[in-house]
């Protein structure tokens, strides 16, 4: 008579002594899939962060250009008594690069775990209850932003793509004319929709990560819980309207020259 | 007065084993009725197979009423089906038209391999029970009902804990195929039976940490997931004309259970939850009918 048994691992967790030595715990959390959650999370608010920060910062350009470069010239000069020029601003942007490094990382690693943790994928259609197109999404509209902050750079920092397309007419990229570049910039119409289409895809970003990140943190008593969903629209739909309005207004006329 | 469905389509997943790559098949289903369970649509199915002299199709049920936890299937894409809150067992055909194509496959994750057709192993949801620890207790039989009173809340926050039946609907549907529902389910304290004066329903923080147990949880499905190693894979084995698993020999080890002679005193029994394929009625049943 043929029985199928299965012989059986250990029964607890305590049985089996792992030889490895232990790690740092940092590294020991990073190395479970809550652990990469919690370094997305974190990350992710620094991130946010910056992205609102630069969406206000940028409302500046509705005063004039007078005003919106001296705001350019002020985020060079943060301390700048107690600090040389643009220490602070490197600061900033090491910080940021750091989280854009870990956020990457984390967003890898726990993609390699998601398809390991399912080798043979469903067959036929899923037809997803839960999962929202945002968070299904994710990788996609994150491997966008990334690209687009090479576009955007290359734009409106480096400068070497902002004299594309331009009549030389309209003259050229001119550090610390932050407002002409913009101007400049978004008067190129494919280069407008471009800006917006990205945006778009960083709001759909930003809405699955900031309703996720509380369930990440473990923020999510049930008391705050429902605020979860509006802080995450609240969020995206501020970050999107305002940046999609900068190309729009040029376009418009609203804001030039 | 019943009605009838007409000319299904079933698509179904066959796989002959973990070896076999797998494949959709299509069925017809000419009539059934809509008072039909999804399970008898399936076992009117399987009978025509046999009839037709034809393997039938391989599916995990139990009790078929909604509280064991056995029945799988993802159907059009929804774990258990289309109908919210119960198992697949529950699902019955008026929820479907005729003319309609219903595709039904296995769960799918790395740790539930697929053992033949729509069924898989869940052993690994066993071991992070397992790992939680357990205990053996007579118990005595099921005491007749409202012989001890409940007050209603608190039977409400029993119903409540004991909702997960361990069916692996939460894993199946995952985009990550974890078991975090699963797991926290199981982590959180059987707060319900300590309620008494003054004490809350909540799970308050430090609850069922306090032992370590959810922490040993966490790691347990952390080896299952993907990455067990060779030696806790597990494992098929046929047993010898003994009915012992090989290399147990003829002499039962002073510290290893008879198994042959009672499956119960086997530490599978001993275990909180023993796989279903090995309770032991149904290895009592086998070794008699071999006998």
């Amino acid at each position: 008579m043929a029985q199928a048994i299965q012989s059986r691992g250990p029964v607890t967790g305590t049985a089996v002594t792992t030889k490895k030595r232990r790690k740092f715990f940092l590294l020991d959390l990073y190395g479970t899939a809550v652990g990469k959650k919690y370094a997305m999370a974190i990350s992710g608010i620094m991130l946010v962060g910056f992205v609102l920060v630069h969406m206000v910062g940028n409302l500046k350009m509705y005063l004039g250009a007078e005003d919106f470069n001296h705001y350019a010239e002020f985020l060079r000069e943060l301390l700048v008594p107690i600090l040389p020029r643009t220490v602070v601003l490197w600061l900033l942007r090491f910080g940021l690069l750091a989280a854009v490094g870990v956020h990457i990382h984390a967003a890898m690693s726990l993609t390699r775990l998601n398809r390991k943790a399912r080798s043979v994928k469903y067959q036929s259609p899923r037809d997803y209850q839960v999962a929202t197109f945002a968070s299904r999404t994710m990788r996609w509209t994150g491997i966008i932003v990334f690209l687009f902050v090479f576009w955007h750079l290359a734009d409106l920092t480096w400068g070497f793509a902002n004299n594309v397309g331009v009549d030389a007419a309209d003259g050229e990229f001119v550090r610390g004319d932050a407002y002409g570049n913009v101007v400049r910039s978004f008067e190129r119409v494919p280069v407008a929709v471009l800006y917006i289409v990205a945006n778009i895809a960083l709001g759909t970003h930003l809405f699955h990560g900031v309703w996720s990140l509380f369930q990440s943190m473990g923020w999510n008593n049930p008391k705050f819980k429902k605020w979860r969903k509006n802080i995450a629209i609240a969020v995206s739909t501020l970050v999107v309207v305002g940046n999609v309005s900068f190309p729009i207004a040029v376009l418009a006329g609203i804001v030039g020259k | 007065m019943s009605h009838h469905l007409e000319n299904l389509t079933l698509k179904i997943w066959r796989q002959n084993g973990q070896a076999d790559a797998g494949h959709f098949e299509s069925y017809r289903i000419d009539s059934i009725s809509d008072e039909a369970s999804f399970l008898e649509m399936l076992d009117v199915l399987n009978e025509k197979l046999i009839g037709e002299g034809l393997e039938a199709i391989s599916f995990d049920h139990d009790c078929r009423e909604g509280i064991c936890g056995t029945c799988s299937l993802m159907i059009d894409g929804q774990a258990h089906g289309p109908q919210r809150g119960t198992a697949t067992c529950q699902l019955h055909m008026r929820k479907f038209k005729s003319n309609d194509t219903i595709v039904i496959e296995p769960w799918r994750a790395t740790a539930f391999p697929i053992l033949k057709d729509l069924m898989v192993d869940r052993a690994p949801l066993d071991r992070i029970v397992e790992a939680g620890g357990f205990i053996t207790a007579a118990t005595g039989g099921a005491p007749d009902a409202n012989i001890i009173p409940i007050p209603k809340p608190v039977a409400d926050a029993a119903m409540d804990a004991a909702e997960c039946i361990g069916c692996g609907a939460c894993v199946a549907a995952c985009p990550n195929g974890a078991a975090n529902l699963f797991t926290g389910r199981k982590g959180e304290p059987p707060q319900p039976a300590a309620a008494g004066p003054g004490r809350t329903l909540e799970p308050r923080r430090g609850d069922g940490g306090d032992d370590g147990r959810v922490l040993r949880f966490v790691h347990q499905p952390r080896r299952v997931r993907g990455s067990l190693p060779e030696e806790h894979q597990p494992r098929l084995h046929r047993l010898d004309a003994q009915g012992l698993p090989p290399g147990q020999g003829e002499e039962p080890q002073a510290d290893q259970p008879d198994l042959a002679r009672d499956p119960r005193s086997s530490p599978i029994n001993r275990c909180g939850a023993a796989p279903r394929s090995m309770r032991s009625d149904w290895l009592l049943q086998r070794r008699d009918a071999a006998e």
